[in-house]
């Protein structure tokens, strides 16, 4: 290996040499020539030369410590040949090769998970493990089959080593090299914003009906279990479990809580029906309740509904005594269960994720068209009113279509409505609120990467007609 | 004339020919005052503006679109003559509005002469029903055209119920109470007939289209229906209103064509139009109906198929393919001259300018034209021919698609809210579709290249370096759209719901054109594909390109649903994408079965086992180093 390594290195410097002299010779692409494996071949008497490699390494990428480097130096450095290894083209191909199958297997994956799973699963994760029904178009049926596969955060990340590695390898600053140079540095760009996205990025739904205040958001991919406990009339002493300490089989024992906590089970996703419950040490709502698990939303469904988690929790007291088996759900609403322990009580609820902002809306109004004779919504309009005291701000803002709201580092889009169950009529605004500190990379990378590509391209272009005309 | 001056003056010929083909079209779809002397004023009475589908339109589009979707055509054929004759789809629709209809819709059928069974909408032979086993059920004889009447469906020869038809009904019953996503075949063909019947019966009931426009001026119009129940059969004391005075027109219109007392209706017809005129409530109804009668799109098929034969068959002659070439050229240009005039016309009647698309139907058009120019400019470069028959090819291809797309109904439907924003349109769509154009294009080439290569010579010396130069051009032009069209979707999702990348599937599909583009060219780049192996790459990218363009639509049906009729269209992507494979497939043969890279050519080193293709510069069109 290290030997052929050599030798193309070898035969790159060869070719550079000849060319030596005249003008740089740079192919239309700006990257690196073909491995010189195919010898010169003829074709009607007209020979095609192989192209001389534009890949030689630049002086400017080495060491300050080899004052006049010569390209045996530049062979022999084992960091060199390291960084040469992991700027190849090839590695380039494989890694479009698995981010195709990746980005196709996580659209397949939808049909069965919601989005955020997938996203979550697939590609902002370093292993995935995808099942062979997805693997196989979905074509097999269910099976518990997977196959161990690249997750996004790996295949992104190998990219980028092998973008910075080639640019290291075959850096040259000319112009045609120029529109690459921008090209790359767009792609990297947009790589970091989706990493910020990622790690940063929140969102969240907030609900206000007509003429109401609200300052809550609610996060409806994520829920949690609170414990509340009145201290006085104002004040509430609140202790929330995320989901994720709430998997099956998960135990939760915590100073803070005054109970003990085994999870019997948790369900994404959950069909509530009226019935007795059969077990006997059964408490509060789930006596009347039976909670089954149902699929997850589809990240295909045209209509997105949104998870409804619930969970069965046996409780205990700390000296090992049952407090018998709860069920929480979602489904219930805002429909608080009591427990009381030693003497102290306890309001339980699994809820979604709800965070407060330190101001108000107010809908003054909201306003649905549809087109006339349709179902298809022409417009949403909900007339809001921002009050935040803490400012001296107390003005009326519309929020509708591609009209968001911007303040103080979130966004508010007019999302979605509430509708009365009796008149059908629309009684309520849903917004998403959005808050992404990377959210302007993107336009950035588009704008980088747009030009850097027109350049390189109209660059080959004219080149290519201008030697048209001479021929 | 002899052969030199015709092969001389041959491009500008076809250029006429064409210009001729397409003038002629437009001369029989013009304007016109009235009808002949003896004749309903059919054209006239397309003109008629109405709601339908959340936006003004002509009565035409409604007639055109609604038997578009029962009979896959804009007008119908009386086949009881010997001979049969062609009737235009509004003389349908005013047949089915003088229909009563068939069951509990509230309608005064004391206006109308009861004919019992003997409707003469219910005789024409207007619905299409391709299903067999739906055939065999409804004991219908499988006849040329497949296309039955309501009688021939619904009554036997004494005008009862056919036996056959209660099956059906029963049948029907079982279908709607399952969930639709689980039909099989015939169970989502029985649902298709019935809301084809229930398409005339709404027509027939006069539930749709809102042909009373609001008295206060607002969109809020009203059915005929609705008007009738408010106005009743009263003739005189009407109240003042554009309102009471349309339903007074439009009813007097029904009772005179009901009486078949032509010179009254063409009569009350004009007035009527002078009326609407004066009120200033025609809008584009004019020209949205030359727009229907016209069909640019229909006629730029014929003539994209006819350019790629002719082209394509020219190469076998030597001495005339040059010529043909120059005309095809010629005709090309003027064929794509009105395919942009159409897209024009349709953005104009839309009321949206520089949005080329705002459906997959335009979608298809648009991808056509884009193709069509891509090639244009393609061949003004190299002068090959090549482009000519790709382009055309592809451009028949998209139309073809595009046609079907339209057996749906009215093809320029309202925007939803979200989606409502012409800037984002213009630019995002546009880019992205014209990402799918030049992939499509790129994948014609890769298939040309790979037929010819096979097949014939054509490819020899630089055959083979020139055709991966213009593959590799078109590819650098797709890598650029599709991904600033790509990143476009984001920022316009950014600025819409605060969410640049979603990763859902639409989004996913688009970013696997740019995915793919990009392997093409540092395979390229690296040296790993050569001449066929770009085109190969190119062909494998019509089926990535596909699946973004319609695949993504299927995903939610169930495996067990490629019955009902999206899993149809699904069958029928999965093969076409498998013919492409195919094709790739036999790009893959080994090269001494390849026509142009025999191993007899005297160029080749002798003994060299199997050479892949000559090596070119990297970068396909750089041109081989002196």
């Amino acid at each position: 290996m290290k030997r052929a390594m050599s030798r193309k290195q070898a035969a790159a410097v060869a070719k550079t040499a000849d060319t030596n002299g005249q003008a740089p010779p740079v192919d239309a692409s700006g990257q690196p020539a073909p491995t010189s494996e195919a010898p010169p071949a003829e074709t009607n008497g007209k020979v095609i030369a192989p192209a001389a490699a534009p890949d030689a390494p630049a002086p400017s990428t080495e060491p300050d410590d080899l004052p006049e480097p010569t390209f045996e130096h530049a062979d022999d450095h084992p960091a060199y040949k390291l960084l040469v290894m992991l700027a190849d083209l090839r590695i380039t191909v494989v890694l479009f090769v698995l981010s195709l199958l990746l980005v196709f297997w996580g659209t397949l994956a939808q049909v069965d998970n919601g989005v955020w799973t997938v996203v979550a699963k697939y590609f902002r994760s370093l292993f995935v493990f995808v099942p062979l029904k997805v693997v196989f178009f979905n074509t097999l049926e269910n099976s518990d089959a997977v196959i161990p596969f690249p997750g996004g955060w790996l295949i992104g990340g190998a990219m980028f080593v092998n973008l910075l590695a080639a640019h290291a390898v075959r850096f040259q600053l000319t112009w045609a090299r120029s529109g690459i140079l921008l090209t790359h540095a767009g792609i990297i760009v947009m790589m970091i914003g989706e990493v910020i996205t990622g790690a940063a990025a929140q969102e969240a739904n907030m609900v206000i009906m007509i003429g109401q205040t609200s300052n809550l958001l609610v996060d409806n991919r994520t829920c949690e279990l609170a414990i509340i406990r009145n201290l006085d009339d104002r004040k509430d002493d609140v202790i929330a479990i995320p989901a994720r300490r709430l998997a099956t089989g998960a135990t939760v024992d915590d100073g803070k809580l005054p109970f003990k906590i085994d999870v019997e089970e948790f369900m994404v996703n959950t069909k509530l029906f009226d019935a007795k419950s059969k077990k006997p040490d059964m408490k509060g709502f789930g006596r009347v309740h039976l909670a089954e698990a149902a699929p997850e939303v589809s990240g295909v469904d045209p209509n997105q509904r949104v998870d409804m988690p619930s969970v069965y929790l046996k409780l205990s007291t700390r000296d090992g005594k049952s407090l018998g088996t709860w069920l929480f759900s979602t489904k219930f609403g805002e429909q608080l269960q009591w427990i009381e322990v030693d003497g102290k009580k306890y309001q339980i609820i699994l809820r979604f994720k709800q965070t407060s902002l330190d101001y108000d809306l107010h809908l003054n109004d909201f306003k649905h068209d549809l087109f006339p004779g349709t179902q298809t919504p022409k417009d949403f309009h909900a007339y809001v009113r921002l009050i935040d005291p803490a400012n001296n701000v107390d003005r009326p803002v519309e929020i509708y279509m591609n009209a968001p709201l911007y303040y103080r580092g979130l966004t508010f889009y007019q999302s979605s409505w509430t509708t009365d169950e009796r008149t059908g009529k629309a009684n309520g605004t849903i917004l998403q609120v959005v808050s992404n500190p990377g959210w302007l990379l993107p336009y950035i990378s588009c704008g980088i990467v747009g030009v850097g590509l027109l350049m390189h391209f109209g660059l080959s272009l004219y080149r290519f007609l201008e030697r048209r005309t001479v021929v | 004339m002899n052969a030199t001056n015709l092969k001389k003056y041959m491009p500008y010929l076809a250029a006429l020919i064409a210009l001729a083909y397409f003038g002629f079209y437009a001369y029989t779809a013009r304007p016109r005052k009235s009808a002949p002397a003896g004749e309903f004023d059919y054209y006239n009475f397309g003109r008629i503006p109405v709601i339908d589908g959340g936006r003004q339109k002509p009565i035409d589009t409604v007639a055109r679109s609604t038997l578009m979707i029962i009979t896959h055509r804009q007008s119908f054929y009386d086949y009881d003559e010997k001979k049969p004759t062609r009737h235009a789809a509004t003389k349908w629709l005013l047949d089915v509005l003088i229909t009563p209809p068939t069951s509990g819709e509230m309608f005064p059928e004391v206006l109308f002469v009861n004919r019992g069974a003997d409707q003469p909408s219910w005789s024409h032979k207007v619905f299409r029903i391709e299903n067999d086993e739906l055939l065999r059920m409804l004991n219908l004889e499988m006849r040329d055209g497949l296309r039955y009447s309501f009688n021939e469906i619904v009554f036997d020869a004494q005008g009862a119920v056919r036996q056959q038809f209660r099956v059906y009904l029963l049948e029907l019953r079982r279908a709607k109470q399952k969930d639709a996503k689980n039909h099989d075949l015939l169970e989502s063909k029985v649902v298709e007939l019935y809301d084809h019947l229930q398409l005339m019966n709404r027509l027939s009931a006069h539930m749709a289209p809102l042909v009373i426009p609001n008295a206060d001026g607002t969109d809020q119009w009203k059915t005929f229906a609705d008007a009738a129940n408010r106005f009743g059969a009263r003739t005189t004391e009407l109240p003042d209103g554009p309102d009471a005075k349309t339903y007074e027109y439009y009813r007097a219109l029904l009772q005179h064509y009901d009486r078949g007392e032509k010179a009254a209706f063409n009569h009350k017809l004009a007035e009527f139009l002078k009326y609407l005129e004066a009120e200033g409530r025609m809008g584009r109804a004019d020209l949205e109906v030359f727009f229907n009668e016209f069909a640019p799109f229909y006629h730029c098929l014929e003539l994209y198929v006819v350019l790629a034969l002719v082209t394509g068959l020219s190469w076998l002659s030597p001495d005339w393919s040059d010529p043909v070439r120059r005309s095809a050229f010629a005709a090309m240009s003027v064929t794509f001259v009105v395919h942009t005039a159409g897209l024009i016309l349709r953005m104009i009647l839309q009321e949206r300018m520089f949005v080329f698309v705002t459906n997959l139907y335009s979608s298809a058009v648009f991808i056509g034209l884009g193709c069509v120019f891509v090639c244009l400019i393609v061949e003004w470069i190299f002068h090959n021919g090549i482009a000519i028959v790709v382009g055309s090819a592809t451009g028949f291809c998209t139309l073809i698609i595009a046609h079907i797309l339209s057996l749906d109904g009215d093809t320029m439907i309202m925007m939803q809210a979200v989606l409502d924003t012409n800037f984002w349109l213009a630019t995002h769509v546009t880019c992205i579709t014209l990402g799918y154009t030049t992939a499509f294009v790129a994948g014609g080439m890769g298939i040309a290249y790979i037929f010819l290569g096979l097949f014939t010579d054509k490819l020899r010396g630089d055959g083979s370096a020139n055709l991966t130069r213009m593959t590799y051009g078109v590819l650098c032009a797709g890598m650029f759209l599709s991904f600033v069209g790509t990143v476009l979707g984001g920022l316009w999702a950014d600025y819409s719901w605060g969410r640049f990348w979603g990763w859902d599937p639409k989004e996913n599909g688009a970013l696997l054109i740019v995915i793919w583009i990009a392997l093409i060219l540092h395979a390229r780049w690296g040296g790993m594909v050569k001449h066929r192996g770009v085109a190969v790459l190119s062909v494998l990218g019509i089926i990535v390109t596909s699946w973004s363009w319609f695949g993504t639509n299927f995903l939610g049906v169930g495996l067990h649903a490629y019955g009902g009729a999206k899993g149809a269209a699904m069958a029928a992507l999965i093969l076409i994408d498998l013919g492409f494979l195919a094709i790739a497939g036999l790009g893959c043969l080994p090269l001494e079965m390849w026509q142009s890279f025999r191993q007899d050519v005297p160029a080749q080193p002798p003994g060299a086992p199997a050479p892949m293709l000559p090596s070119a510069p990297p970068g396909a069109i750089t041109p081989a180093a002196s």
